[in-house]
């Protein structure tokens, strides 16, 4: 009955950790560019079951905004870009913007080219992105932006800035790769329905689980006082 | 929830300022908060929510309307007016609505002088202002007078000026320095006299943004009622 207890209650922790992915989720819910998350569950035979957290990395839907710093890439694509220690970042979030030195930025990294330095231009006006990653100013190519693929099995870290680490081996530059769309934005891609039924189970499972434990617990004190008396 | 709060209150100012001249609108740049332990092995997320990372001004052209006021100046284009601030520093803005002060002065709505300095002489008839900025004024004589010129001033990144509110933007280190040069020049846009430039909100645009962040509001709290009802939950285990 005790391991009855500590079932339920390992079960209570995990639902309170889905729910809590729930929130996350639903506060991000009209959040630019955010990756829903997910807890991926794992059966264990003697246990409540373990969890992993996952990120979905599907694109949002996507609408105009005639921003030219604004770009979508694509399932599984990042933009490359390095902070002012040189440290390597992956981009998904496609809300762009300018130094004062002219140079295409995300919160404060310079985004790269396939050069490995970054991309500078004069102005915003005469700015086009192709659907390769091409960057012109008027009609002139000042660089190409380094667009990559997360591999299979790439291990992708978010990071505090909004912008993910990826172990090295698990980038790779796509070929052919013409995704890429300026003017256009990427909402969240948190589906509302899903988070209130996630949400709506989770709370009947805790429901369900604190019952259970609460079965074990006047087991146990029946256990205690009936079987013990003398 | 208070993230969802603070992007009804930009879009709340923006739909205020409709009809005001020269108006940017203001967008919330809104960020997933959380704090990622990695330990080369094991990831660890604690998440936070989101919140306001910053907000930014769109300073996307507003439409141009003929008001057939001689001092209203609206610039096609890119760039700002130069103005000097009553703190005797420089000010730039896109709002032109000037008028001759009591010292002959041209002035901003606010007061500000135009920089540089335009002296407008008491006997004149009516002013001028060419699509390159070049002020002159008719007099009672019959004779022409230059009283000087508009220059503008442009910013590799506008959206980075700071904002010191009533229109008025002040350069720093994200903005870029500021290129003056005459209207036609560089880049820099030109002057139309006799119109104003609408403020760049679309209406239709703010609408959709605040039902969607009400709607957003409401699910938020829904969740939080499900963690009310979970902690109540776990609190009646013991009877």
């Amino acid at each position: 009955m005790d391991n009855g207890i500590r079932i339920s209650a390992d079960a209570m922790t995990v639902k309170m950790q889905q729910h809590e992915i729930t929130a996350q989720n639903t506060a991000n819910i009209d959040t630019d560019y955010y990756k829903s998350k997910d807890l991926f569950f794992v059966d264990m035979d003697d246990g409540a079951p373990q969890t992993v957290e996952t990120t979905d990395f599907s694109s949002g839907p996507v609408r105009n905004t005639g921003n030219p710093l604004d770009v979508t890439l694509g399932k599984n694509y990042f933009l490359k870009a390095e902070d002012g220690s040189g440290s390597a970042y992956y981009i998904k979030d496609g809300r762009l913007s300018m130094n004062s030195s002219g140079e295409l930025t995300f919160q404060g990294m310079k985004i790269l080219n396939t050069s490995g330095t970054s991309i500078k231009i004069n102005s915003l006006s005469g700015f086009k992105i192709t659907k390769n990653g091409s960057c012109m100013e008027n009609n002139e190519v000042v660089g190409k932006l380094d667009i990559v693929q997360a591999g299979a099995s790439a291990r992708i870290v978010p990071q505090d800035n909004g912008a993910f680490k990826i172990d090295d081996d698990g980038v790779a530059a796509p070929a052919g790769y013409s995704l890429i769309t300026q003017g256009m934005r990427e909402g969240s891609n948190v589906n509302r329905v899903n988070e209130m039924i996630k949400m709506v189970n989770t709370l009947n499972s805790y429901e369900a689980n604190q019952k259970l434990i609460q079965a074990n617990d006047d087991a146990v004190e029946k256990a205690i006082a009936e079987f013990g008396k003398f | 929830m208070a993230a969802e709060e603070q992007k009804l209150d930009l879009i709340a100012n923006n739909m205020a300022n409709m009809n005001t001249v020269g108006y940017k609108f203001q967008d919330a740049f809104v960020q997933e908060m959380s704090q990622v332990d990695d330990d080369g092995k094991n990831v660890q997320i604690n998440p936070a929510g989101s919140y306001v990372a910053s907000t930014s001004r769109n300073f996307t052209q507003g439409a141009i309307a003929s008001t057939g006021n001689s001092l209203d100046v609206a610039i096609n284009g890119d760039g700002f007016f130069e103005v000097t601030l009553p703190d005797d520093t420089t000010g730039y803005t896109r709002g032109g609505q000037f008028s001759v002060d009591a010292n002959g002065s041209l002035v901003t709505k606010d007061g500000n002088k135009v920089y540089p300095d335009v002296t407008v002489p008491p006997d004149t008839t009516s002013i001028t202002i060419n699509t390159s900025g070049q002020i002159s004024a008719l007099k009672n004589d019959g004779t022409t007078q230059v009283l000087g010129s508009f220059e503008l001033a442009k910013f590799i990144n506008p959206g980075g000026l700071t904002d010191e509110g009533g229109g008025i933007f002040k350069p720093n280190a994200n903005s870029g320095d500021p290129v003056v040069d005459a209207p036609g020049n560089q880049g820099i846009g030109t002057l139309q006299q006799g119109y104003t430039e609408g403020s760049n909100v679309d209406l239709s645009t703010e609408m959709l943004k605040m039902m969607l962040t009400q709607r957003s509001y409401e699910m938020n709290t829904k969740v939080l009622q499900t963690t009310d009802q979970m902690m109540s939950l776990a609190n009646g285990i013991k009877r």
